[in-house]
């Protein structure tokens, strides 16, 4: 017998489309989820998502515990973690596509026989390619407006009864407005542009044209601004009387990133030599007011405006409350099903729909969920709605993909059923 | 050796003198007004939502004591709610804080260990007893160096009310503080809270001291006895004609009218329509069907809008006033999830004549600045 050499080429392909990779891959994927979740009793869910499956590679912990006690303890009483580098679940699942595309499509030989798994194969890989058109191409967020009062009259001021726009759960912006009367001219910045102004260290801000520049510092990702009283020691700045307080989660609360407000100082220098100094705080106000705060300041009689807050979609419609219903099960707090009646508002007109648990509204491609309500617990009247909206173009791919998948299996076990019903072991089988 | 040294050195330096990190605002975008609802003055407060600075002692109360003989009260201020001084040592300092939150264990730190350096704080089972402003309260006893002066001392008599704790402090040289102990003890001992009444044994205001809510205006003649003028809180209004301040109250703008009538303004949480419910049930009244906020009629406070209750009955408080035949007026607004509201309740023959009178001090209330 003499082997036949394979090229460099044909060898990376049968390794890429090969079983073991596929085994070694899930076993990576199941590790990955199990050590994720583990993580997500210290941390919060979004975080963990991006580090452990949205990211090329993890140092993953595990705590060295048994039945909930520790084997070996740190100062503070916790497990010692174990600490293992892990590639992401990113980098393993792009792998997996391409290892069923190699091993499941191209080299599977295409004949009837086969047809229920390559179906099959196809059906996975759709779901792992929309998979990664979500985590590149969506974004959602929250929308929040108040049931809207029957009477013009009994609209409060400032409050918030029709949104056509979202913002973002997690992520900020440091917006820059420039106030030109009836029109608002705006630029942004991502936060991640910020994170170098976290500890002691500042980010300057600029743009073409415009006749100052600012100063970032001290950005701390969940802070609280607070008076500075007499008894109060600080190292941060003071400015008008207040500081910015860096927040911890208390022990035993899993944190939640979308509920940490960011703040930070801003130092704005002008070509003429003025300077304004003030803090910008991320808190959010809607759906209570729908105004935003920005740190005002003039320059050359131009008036701008700071303001560091979630991200600012804009929806090419609007969406208008109308109506809250709360159902509870009986004799409980706990509600059996809650629904908006809501209109949505755009230039051609107006429509009149519901939104409730597995019933979003879907418009211009975007998909408007009901998600909660307010105020809790005491609830309304006046009540409140809480939508997420979302912008993915591979919304339905899943759905269309777990179809692609049903087929194959049927077609695979379906010819298994027939080849069985045919053949001599069922006839063994009736002696 | 050398040559990697200076290497190290030298990228050292650069990476110490390099600018910090710039970065561009995006492109402009183009946004009608509307899109982006936008309050350009606010104040720092309100921008940031700041609380309010206030200490907790609340308003309209003054704290006072018997100054021991050789001590001066002193003006209060900002976070001391009564000052006194020893005129022939300048740099002691008597003085108490009112309602300071961080609860006992942090306020023991930062006095021992931030304060005065002493790494162990005892436990406050094992301070010494002493009444303060006639509770029980426990005294604090440190000596070391303070604000880096060497040789210091301080004696703080507290109390907790939950998390807050309301101190009264003595600092200064440790020989002084020593020597005045006694005078200090019985000083707490004799705080008292004046808010009620004019008080004969309340110090004489001080220059730059406000007065008490409860001193007579300053234009009257002297013996006058003119009611002192109602708290007003963060509500300015135009008080008519034959309403009389309620002696005592800290409620907003309380006074009485005609034969047992009152009205007042205040605040409260929840929500609108069941805070009128709440008070039709004081008049005998069902609550309201569920449209039956949008039957009420409008008026004038704090911009249009507030809704105006009107009702007629027996009223029936929850503290247990009674006055038949009575006639309770409502002007309510919910604003941000709180309700403002201005409530006039009496006889119903003086509220008819009061009816005027209070919709003419609706339309006058605004915003204190």
């Amino acid at each position: 017998m003499t082997a036949v050499a394979q090229s460099p080429a044909a060898r990376v392909v049968a390794f890429l489309g090969s079983m073991k990779l596929s085994v070694w891959l899930l076993l990576l994927l199941a590790a990955l989820t199990w050590l994720g979740t583990l993580a997500q009793v210290e941390r919060s869910t979004y975080d963990v998502q991006r580090e452990y499956f949205e990211s090329w590679f993890v140092v993953a912990e595990l705590p060295l515990s048994f039945w909930g006690k520790a084997l070996v303890e740190r100062a503070d009483g916790t497990p010692w973690p174990l600490r293992i580098p892990l590639p992401g679940a990113y980098p393993v699942m792009a792998l997996f596509c391409v290892n069923l595309i190699v091993g499941g499509l191209l080299r599977m030989k295409w004949s009837w026989r086969n047809s229920g798994i390559l179906v099959t194969h196809l059906g996975i890989v759709l779901l792992l390619v929309a998979g990664a058109v979500k985590l590149h191409a969506s974004y959602a967020g929250m929308l929040a407006v108040y049931e809207n009062p029957a009477a013009e009259g009994q609209r409060l001021a400032g409050r918030q009864y029709e949104s056509s726009t979202f913002t973002s759960f997690h992520d900020h912006e440091l917006a820059l407005l420039v106030d030109r009367g009836d029109a608002i001219e705006e630029r942004v910045v991502p936060e991640r542009a910020l994170w170098a102004a976290r500890g002691d260290g500042a980010v300057t801000l600029r743009a073409e044209g415009l006749p100052f520049t600012v100063e970032v510092r001290h950005f701390v990702d969940h802070a609280s601004v607070v008076p500075k009283g007499p008894m109060v020691q600080t190292r941060m700045p003071v400015v008008d009387g207040a500081f910015v307080r860096a927040e911890k989660w208390p022990v035993g609360v899993q944190p939640k990133s979308e509920a940490e407000i960011p703040a930070c100082y801003v130092t704005v220098r002008s070509d003429a030599g003025d300077r304004f100094e003030a803090i910008l705080s991320g808190d959010p106000r809607v759906p209570k007011d729908r105004s935003r705060y920005p740190f005002a300041f003039t320059v050359r009689g131009q008036r701008y405006g700071l303001d560091l807050r979630h991200v600012v979609h804009d929806l090419p419609f609007a969406v208008r409350l109308d109506k809250f219903q709360k159902l509870d099960h009986p004799g409980t707090m706990s509600p059996r099903d809650f629904r908006s009646f809501v209109t949505v508002v755009d230039g051609a007109g107006s429509q009149e729909a519901q939104i409730f648990m597995n019933n979003p509204l879907r418009r211009d491609g975007y998909v408007v969920y009901q998600t909660n309500w307010g105020p809790q617990p005491a609830g309304g009247p006046p009540w409140y709605s809480v939508f997420e909206v979302s912008w993915n173009p591979s919304d339905i791919w899943p759905a269309i993909a777990c179809i692609v998948i049903w087929i194959g299996l049927f077609l695979h076990f379906g010819k298994k059923l027939l080849g069985f019903l045919d053949s001599s072991a069922r006839a063994s089988l009736n002696q | 050796m050398p040559i990697r040294f200076h290497a190290l050195a030298t990228f050292a330096v650069l990476a110490a003198c390099s600018p910090p990190p710039t970065a561009d605002f995006g492109p402009p975008q183009q946004l009608r007004k509307e899109q982006r609802p936008t309050v350009w003055d606010a104040s720092t407060k309100d921008r940031l939502l700041l609380p309010d600075m206030a200490p907790a002692s609340g308003g309209a109360k003054v704290w006072v004591g018997d100054a021991p003989a050789g001590w001066e009260t002193r003006p209060s201020r900002q976070f001391r709610d009564a000052v006194w001084a020893i005129p022939t040592v300048p740099d002691a300092e008597v003085y108490l804080t009112v309602g300071v939150g961080g609860g006992v264990a942090g306020n023991l730190t930062r006095w021992y260990t931030q304060q005065f350096g002493i790494a162990e704080v005892p436990a406050i089972e094992a301070l010494q007893v002493v009444e303060m402003a006639g509770k029980p309260a426990r005294l604090a006893e440190m000596k070391g160096t303070f604000g880096g002066k060497p040789d210091w001392a301080a004696l703080i008599a507290f109390y907790a009310e939950g998390d807050s704790v309301t101190s009264f402090k003595f600092t200064g040289p440790a020989a002084v503080v020593d020597g005045n102990r006694d005078k200090f003890l019985a000083l707490a001992k004799s705080l008292r809270a004046a808010s009620a009444s004019p008080d004969p044994k309340a110090p004489p205001i001080q220059p730059g001291q406000p007065m008490p809510s409860t001193h007579p205006d300053v234009g009257q003649a002297p013996g006058a006895t003119a009611p002192a003028a109602a708290a007003t809180g963060p509500i300015a209004a135009t008080v008519p004609d034959g309403w009389r301040p309620k002696a005592g109250s800290s409620k907003w703008h309380h006074h009485e009218f005609g034969a047992g009538g009152e009205v007042y303004v205040s605040q409260l949480g929840g929500g609108l329509k069941d805070t009128l419910d709440i008070w039709r049930g004081e008049m005998g009244q069902a609550p309201m069907a569920a449209d039956g906020m949008a039957q009420l009629p409008r008026t004038a406070f704090l911009g249009d809008g507030a809704v105006l209750l009107d009702l007629a009955g027996d009223y029936r408080s929850f503290s247990g006033k009674q006055i038949p035949g009575a006639r309770m007026l409502v002007a309510a607004r919910e604003d941000a999830g709180s309700i403002t509201f201005v409530k006039l309740v009496g006889p119903a023959a003086d509220v008819a004549a009061a009816a005027e009178p209070f919709a003419a001090f609706c339309r006058s209330a605004r915003k204190a600045q």
